[in-house]
């Protein structure tokens, strides 16, 4: 399968944000690394920094020190280059607009406002066919999401950032939207980035899963998911499939009580 | 300069207004007796404390009282509204015909009722104060939790019951806030009531001033009248945070207006019981005060007066010619009112460090009584039809700029980001998210904006320019024609009840098309 | 005067206003629902009930004690008919000679007890008096007369001032003198005052059309300013506002040409006239004795003036000036011949002319001198 997309290096990130007088460290020593077409998860506790990375990656925010460098650019550059998509828990859907507009936004953003093409094939894509002239109010929740992952994917961008996109939704629509990204991802292999705080969600779509400390966040460990593509809800009954979300709940709450080392786990 | 604290900023840009103003009025106004120097303002008010404290309590207890019992009136009528539904549109009509009213003609009508005194000042600043308060505590009532009402009708209470231990006190937030703008609307109630005779007072004090080339002393008025109007504001504000931690700062400025009923039937109800409930209103007001039929007018009057009587040619034409000047100068500074606003607002939300230096002063100048506002715009912009324009424009521009600002910073940060993600700029955020965002609290303020426009228009058509229909209605008063004055008033009060309407129309329609779900 | 009862007197002033300001908030609340003539004007009302009293001794307590207001029959021994008197506009000299009359007791004299009710531009004197809120009310011929031909039952009873007070006023280094000279110039009026510069311009042969007018709120500012060359104003303020600030200026009175419309008129309804008849002979009785004690010391009344209303922050010089101003239109031969607040019947067939030139038509029936023939029945003087 042709894989597209940017690798996406990231070595020694802290940030740190002034807090009603004091500090908070966010991240510190923070390292990624994503080859091009990959797919990553982001686990960790809660507040321990993983919109903070994203952010940093997706160049909305600047990161005190480190480098973060996606084939040679910087992430301010991949932005304004406009090869980045991002989609958040919530959907951040303009409410006045409808589901193909708020698609189009994104097209009208980067110059290409004439691609209806783009916009239905999207539509298509997140099986949101009927649905054209709804607006976000109309919508359930899952729907919504599904419009905002197709923004996030209508530029064909070289990298696709997830922050807890179905963070909000039930447990079936959440498997169904799960389906849908691994099918989307493998049709269109963009570099992909999942923050989530489900692990057998990030065991499920993701190539590899990364697990984060407490704040001050930093990747502790890394696991590789090398079941085979397309995964099935099949997949979620077999006992590799536990034992890989027990193995991954372990290191995170190894993490939880500060392991240092960087565990490799290849198994 | 985003890192240097709001107060600091606020401070130089007074501090650089203050020593613009001294040079000014040193210099470029000196001796033309239309500017004093603030230090000129500050000796005068030492020199003649006293005067200026009592003068200042005297309005300020007048515009108590009426806040008082204005405010009063409205939450018992909003509680009236709220527990029997079926009263809700016919006192909304009232209400909202009472707020459309021309002070200026109503003044001296009252006067006839309450007798010499301090009634007709104390009447004027209560229904000054009315109809917002009315609106935010309906609308406060109106969104108190469902789970919460569920919770005393399980234990089989009754609507009452609902109403006193949830509805009450769930709507302090708002009512909080419609008390917040009643503060200064009272104070211009006062002010305008003493114009009726009155022997103590800031309004009377401001025109023997005028006609005593007394300038200091009117600008001493000035400032002490805008840090009352300004004090009240803020102690409410104050008041509020106190009473209510847990909630978020209101403006009722962006309240919606209420939902249609479906079908033609049901909307032609809706249409005639408010008219009808006012025409009986009318009567019952005359027939309860008894006054006497020389300056009584029925609305059967009016009608003759407009189109049956000999005359009536004359006065259509009058009333109607004047109307037209006065509309056309209200909507020329209505929209250019609101077009600066949004602008502002729009350079605020862009330029953090000048919203920081420049909203406070706004939000004192948006308490600032008409009366003060005036000598100062007669300054810059001269006698004329501008006069009258700039006068509405300046009422309509500080309300709408302070909600639309508030609505436009609560854009939801996910939107920017999003936008931010693909690098758009300045104008693509406008475009797709503040814009957007802002246009509810722009038609509220719209809204709102219409009869208080109007006001503004006919106050200033009346101590400035001599134009229009507040000319129509003084000059009516002057030679005793209650026809001419009740047609007046009947014909202005109607415009303004349409224009409300049409811009509550066009606020549904968009809400509608945009809502339930205004990002939250 | 003896500087003892003028001290006496200034005291009462400031109890009395002071009195006014505690009493009033109390009052706020009878005062909003009760349709109550009088509450208002206790603070005017206080002192005359207890200089009426004709004890020697100007004790502090019976001058400080305005609870008399509620029930002001305890302390006189007469049964006084309470009475409103509407004046014209706020409060100032151009009122000196009925407070002089309100505080030596001369109401009292003739058995009323008078409130002095402030006017206002929100105030409509002709309205006040057919609503029954005042016995007597100051008015204009013109406003009167309108009213009239509107249905309204009003008689003028008493003229206050013999010629009109309306002046064109301008800055003495460039004068208006007669009407011709506004022609080519800017003239600077309130906007009700068309049908005024209309008729002078008729009477005078002026082309209204070379006036440029422009609309101003009563205020001397423009023409200081050079914004125009005059103003439409009364003699007895702006000029006298100007003149206190040291600018020098020129007045030109209407009525010096041609302009015949009483002003500061006593009205009353018709059927007051009927069946008040001996309370509105005996305010104006009281009011006579007023004037002509102003017109002896123009300062004392100005000084009074002061002394009554501190909440105006009167200049006591501009005050004097008004007063002595005032003079020149409230009294004239007619008055000295027949007494004050005469009009003679030549007087009135200029009226009715310049009336019906300004649109209101109207006869000698609006006019009533009967109650001045009773008054001046021994002559010009009373005593």
């Amino acid at each position: 399968m042709a894989r597209r997309g940017a690798p996406v290096d990231v070595v020694g990130v802290g940030r740190t944000f002034a807090l009603g007088g004091g500090e908070v460290e966010a991240l510190r020593g923070f390292d990624l690394h994503v080859p091009a077409g990959g797919f990553s998860a982001l686990i960790g506790p809660s507040g321990c920094g993983k919109s903070t990375a994203l952010r940093l990656v997706a160049g909305l925010d600047l990161p005190d020190e480190g480098t973060i460098d996606m084939d040679g650019a910087s992430p301010d550059q991949m932005r304004r280059g406009q090869r980045i998509g991002v989609a958040f828990q919530d959907p951040s859907l303009l409410p006045w607009r409808t589901v193909s507009t708020n698609i189009r936004l994104a097209l009208e953003l980067v110059g290409r406002r004439h691609d209806t093409a783009a916009v239905s094939d999207l539509i298509e894509l997140v099986g949101l066919q009927g649905f054209e002239k709804a607006r976000p109010a109309q919508l359930s929740g899952g729907m919504r999401q599904r419009v905002a992952i197709a923004r996030s994917l209508v530029t064909e961008p070289d990298l696709l950032l997830l922050d807890e996109p179905f963070g909000a939704l039930d447990a079936l629509t959440r498997q169904q939207l799960n389906d849908e990204l691994q099918r989307i991802w493998t049709a269109r292999g963009t570099t992909t980035i999942l923050v989530t705080h489900s692990i057998p969600e990030a065991v499920y779509v993701a190539d590899d899963v990364l697990v984060m400390s407490p704040r001050p966040g930093r990747v502790v460990a890394r696991h590789s998911i090398d079941f085979e593509r397309p995964r099935t809800r099949e997949l979620l009954l077999a006992d590799e499939f536990h034992a890989k979300v027990e193995a991954v709940s372990a290191s995170l709450h190894r993490s939880e009580g500060q392991v240092v080392q960087i565990e490799a786990d290849n198994s | 300069m985003d890192r240097v604290p709001a107060r600091v900023l606020s401070a130089a840009v007074g501090i650089l207004v203050l020593a613009l103003w001294e040079l000014l009025a040193r210099t470029v106004y000196a001796g033309s007796y239309r500017l004093s120097p603030p230090t000129a303002v500050v000796v005068d008010f030492f020199e003649y404390r006293d005067l200026y404290l009592r003068n200042l309590w005297h309005s300020t207890k007048t515009a108590a009282w009426g806040f008082l019992w204005g405010n009063l009136a409205a939450i018992a009528l909003a509680g009236v509204a709220s527990i029997i539904p079926v009263l809700r549109r016919s006192i909304g009509a009232i209400a909202l015909t009472v707020f459309c009213l021309p002070f200026i003609a109503v003044a001296p009508i009252l006067r006839l009722i309450t007798g010499p005194g301090n009634g007709t000042p104390i009447t004027l600043s209560a229904l000054a104060v009315f109809f917002t308060t009315y609106v935010a505590a309906l609308l406060g009532l109106d969104t108190a939790p469902g789970s919460a009402l569920d919770v005393v009708r399980s234990f089989g209470r009754g609507r009452f019951a609902a109403f006193r231990r949830v509805r009450l006190r769930a709507s302090v937030p708002a009512m909080i806030a419609g008390l917040q703008i009643a503060a200064p609307a009272a104070f211009l109630g006062a002010v305008v009531g003493e114009f009726t005779g009155a022997r103590s007072g800031l309004g009377i004090l401001t025109v023997r001033a005028l006609g005593a080339l007394n300038t200091d002393r009117i600008w001493v008025i000035a400032v002490m009248a805008t840090a009352v109007a300004t004090g009240g504001y803020m102690v409410i504000g104050a008041l509020g945070r106190w009473l209510c931690p847990w909630a978020p700062a209101l403006d009722v400025g962006a309240v919606p207006t209420a939902r249609q009923e479906p079908g033609l039937l049901n909307r032609l109800a809706a249409l005639l019981a408010p008219i009808i409930v006012v025409f009986v209103f009318w009567y019952a007001f005359l027939w309860v005060f008894q006054i006497k039929p020389f300056f009584a007018k029925t609305p059967l009057d009016v009608w003759a007066e407009l189109f049956t009587n000999a005359d009536a040619a004359e006065t259509r034409s009058s009333v109607f010619g004047a109307l037209g000047t006065t509309l056309w100068t209200t909507s020329l500074g209505y929209v250019a009112g609101l077009i600066g606003a949004v602008v502002t607002a729009v350079v605020f939300i862009l330029v953090p460090w000048l919203e920081r230096a420049l909203m406070p002063i706004a939000v004192a100048l948006r308490s600032i009584p008409i009366i003060v506002t005036t000598p100062v715009i007669i300054l810059f912009v001269g006698r004329g039809l501008l006069t009258t324009t700039a006068i509405v424009a300046v009422m309509s521009f500080f309300p709408t700029l302070v909600n639309c600002y508030a609505a436009m910073s609560r854009t939801p940060e996910g939107i920017l980001d999003v936008l931010k993600s693909y690098d758009a700029g300045s104008a693509a955020n406008v475009r797709n998210a503040y814009l957007p965002t802002a246009v509810p609290a722009l038609l509220a303020s719209a809204r709102i904006a219409v009869p208080t426009s109007l006001l503004g228009a006919t106050v200033a058509e009346w101590l400035a320019t001599g134009d229009g229909i507040g000319a129509v209605m003084v000059i009516a008063f002057t030679r005793n024609d209650y026809n001419v004055l009740w047609v007046s008033v009947a014909v202005l009060t109607l415009v303004a009840v349409i224009g409300y309407w049409l811009v509550a129309a066009l606020e549904l329609r968009t809400l509608e098309r945009v809502a339930p779900g205004v990002s939250r | 005067m003896a500087p003892n009862q003028f001290s006496r007197r200034r005291f009462i002033g400031r109890t009395a206003a002071g009195a006014g300001l505690v009493l009033g908030g109390g009052r706020l609340l009878t005062a909003c629902g009760d349709d109550e003539a009088a509450a208002p004007t206790t603070t005017a009302a206080a002192p005359a009930t207890t200089t009426a009293a004709p004890t020697t001794t100007a004790a502090p307590t019976t001058t400080a004690a305005p609870a008399t207001t509620a029930a002001p029959t305890t302390t006189a021994p007469l049964e006084l008919a309470e009475a409103n008197f509407q004046l014209s506009w706020f409060d100032s000299v151009q009122f000196g000679g009925s407070y002089i009359a309100h505080e030596r007791g001369y109401y009292e004299r003739f058995g009323l007890d008078v409130s002095l009710v402030p006017g206002g531009p929100g105030v409509s004197p002709d309205a006040a008096v057919a609503a029954d809120q005042a016995l007597v009310g100051i008015s204009a011929a013109n406003f009167t007369g309108q009213s009239v031909a509107d249905g309204a039952p009003f008689k003028i009873v008493g003229v206050a001032m013999q010629k009109n007070p309306f002046v064109i006023a301008s800055l003495s280094d460039n004068p208006i003198n007669e009407p011709k000279d506004l022609e080519g110039t800017k003239l600077g009026m309130a906007f009700n005052n068309q049908l005024d510069l209309e008729l002078l311009s008729e009477l005078n042969d002026v082309d209204i059309s070379k006036i440029e007018v422009i609309t101003s709120d009563y205020d001397p500012a423009p023409l200081v300013n050079g914004e125009v060359d005059s103003l439409l104003c009364w003699l007895t303020d702006l000029p006298v506002a100007m003149t206190v600030q040291g600018i020098d200026n020129t007045t030109m009175l209407f009525a010096d040409f041609g302009y015949a419309v009483h002003s500061q008129t006593l009205i009353c309804t018709e059927d007051s006239l009927a069946n008040r008849r001996d309370q509105v002979l005996g305010l104006l009785k009281g009011d006579i004795l007023g004037w002509q004690e102003y017109r002896t010391d123009t300062d004392a009344a100005a000084q009074l003036t002061v002394d009554l209303f501190p909440d105006a922050g009167f200049d006591l010089e501009a005050q004097k000036l008004q007063a002595s101003e005032q003079l020149k239109i409230m009294f004239s031969a007619d008055t000295d011949e027949h007494g004050f607040l005469w009009f003679t019947d030549e007087s009135v067939q200029d009226n009715i002319r310049t009336l019906a030139a300004l649109g209101v038509d109207v006869t000698a029936d609006l006019w009533d001198r009967s109650l001045l023939e009773e008054i001046y029945a021994d002559g010009p003087v009373l005593t």
